[in-house]
């Protein structure tokens, strides 16, 4: 029996097949040449001091922050490709060992802070006395047992929806990513989500600086306080909590005041609202006592014044009874005076009216002719002064104390 | 899955808020002794009924299975 002959393809598919078994297999090495494709595909060099693997993923896949000279642990399949070259394609990408998880953390942080990730302006504060919270961590964890310690101390009323996840491991992310969405989408009227996990290494705590998972807690809708134990290394997941706690205790110390403390500020609000109360009405005697001196001081003064205004009154009066009665007096004179001056003008008048009139009749017309003298007319009725004014043959009227004679010019001269 | 808290005849964060609320009320204006009186009653009624909260409520826990939103989690 001869041996068998491929078609390239089928070639290709048979050795794809051969290579299945080491579907999923890890491998560690030094990044070299990485590059970002097209922002699609991600493509660099696994390295040792030997051999070099050419490694390929999808960038939905990628979730780390690498660079060259990074040791990572690349988890993927060998895979012979179509066009006849070897590739080693990657589901997951992490970078291992202290140094590279650091560097890892910074390029993200950079990352994450120039995108404005962990800005206090997104900060929102937690509620005064919260009454559901998300609690999400391990049921194993010592960190549970703390916050519910703490929270027991503390101001009751509160319920407590725990969720389960991992915090360690290669399947942490997701699950907390998982965690945080049944938070958000799943429980209503929710005041807060707590995260919180025992302290470790850079490596322990790589579910909290991954991207997805540091995203989501910037994302979530309900405010988060994440407490990651004993503070040695800051993750990211804390930076873009909207409160960040220093332990799990401390979550709960921050998110649920004591009963102490609560009865204390009660009772401050209580005196403030007695002493406003108090003060108020100490105030209003004061003033009250304030004013009834003052109003009996103003009624006494007032009495004084009325006093001494009718004092002045009685004086006016007196004054008045005497100017009219002297007035009076002063009219009646002046009344007797004015009757005697009228009578004394009247009698005068009188005398010089008769004095008048005997003078007037002495020179009147009928006076002068009854002393013998008579008045002289022309024909034309005018009273003759002038003998030229005469011719001869006129005729002349001349009016005597009694009667008149017409007589005739015989001559006239001067 | 849905779960929410269960629901109370008194809201501590609305009592105390209240509180505040009639206390800062009284310190930033002049008293109606009068008028202000129920006011200042509610506030007092209420600082008690807070405080006999304190000493009344404990904490629930729930354990809440959680949803994987990715069918890859299972």
């Amino acid at each position: 029996m001869s041996d068998p002959v491929f078609t390239v393809s089928e070639f290709v598919e048979a050795i794809n097949t051969a290579l299945y078994d080491f579907s999923d297999t890890v491998v560690e090495g030094e990044v070299h040449e990485f590059n970002i494709i097209h922002r699609k595909w991600v493509t660099f060099k696994l390295k040792d001091e030997h051999s070099s693997l050419g490694c390929f993923m999808t960038i939905w896949d990628y979730h780390a922050q690498l660079e060259d000279g990074m040791l990572v642990r690349a988890t993927g399949r060998p895979t012979l490709r179509d066009k006849g070259f070897f590739s080693f394609v990657l589901s997951d990408v992490r970078p291992t060992g202290e140094g590279a998880l650091r560097r890892a953390f910074e390029l993200l942080q950079k990352k994450l802070t120039a995108e404005g990730l962990f800005d206090a302006d997104r900060k929102r504060s937690l509620p005064r006395f919260p009454e559901h919270i998300a609690l999400i961590t391990s049921r194993d964890a010592a960190a549970y047992t703390d916050f519910v310690k703490v929270l027991r101390g503390r101001h009751g009323g509160l319920t407590v929806s725990f969720i389960h996840t991992l915090v360690q491991g290669a399947d942490a992310p997701r699950s907390l990513a998982a965690a945080l969405e049944t938070a958000n989408t799943h429980l209503e009227h929710l005041d807060a989500i707590v995260l919180v996990r025992g302290g470790g290494s850079l490596d322990d705590l790589h579910a909290f600086n991954d991207e997805p998972v540091v995203r989501a807690v910037a994302a979530s809708r309900t405010p988060t306080i994440v407490g990651i134990g004993h503070e040695r290394d800051v993750t990211l997941a804390e930076l873009a909590a909207d409160v960040r706690a220093s332990t799990p205790s401390n979550a709960a110390e921050l998110l649920v005041r004591s009963r102490e403390e609560i009865i204390l500020d009660l009772d401050q609000l209580r005196n403030r609202l007695r002493h406003h109360v108090t003060d108020t009405v100490t105030r209003r005697r004061t003033r009250l006592e304030g004013a009834t001196s003052f109003l009996t001081a103003r009624v006494a003064d007032t009495r004084f014044r009325v006093q001494q205004y009718l004092g002045r009154l009685q004086a006016v009066r007196q004054r008045f009874s005497h100017e009219v009665v002297s007035a009076r007096q002063r009219i009646a004179t002046l009344l007797h005076q004015g009757r005697e001056r009228l009578h004394a003008a009247v009698r005068e008048s009188q005398q010089r009216h008769r004095y008048l009139a005997r003078v007037l009749y002495s020179l009147s017309p009928e006076h002068v002719l009854r002393r013998g003298y008579s008045i002289t007319r022309g024909s034309d009725g005018t009273i003759l002064k002038d003998g030229t004014h005469a011719a001869p043959g006129d005729t002349l009227t001349t009016t005597l104390q009694r009667g008149t004679v017409s007589s005739r010019v015989i001559a006239s001269r001067l | 899955m849905t779960s929410s808290p269960k629901q109370r005849s008194f809201n501590f964060t609305k009592g105390y808020q209240e509180l505040e609320k009639i206390v800062a009320d009284f310190e930033s204006r002049e008293l109606d002794l009068e008028k202000d009186l129920p006011q200042f009653e509610r506030g007092l009624a209420l600082a008690s009924q807070l405080q006999q909260r304190l000493t009344e409520i404990e904490n629930t826990i729930i354990d809440i299975e959680k949803k994987f939103s990715s069918s890859k989690d299972s």
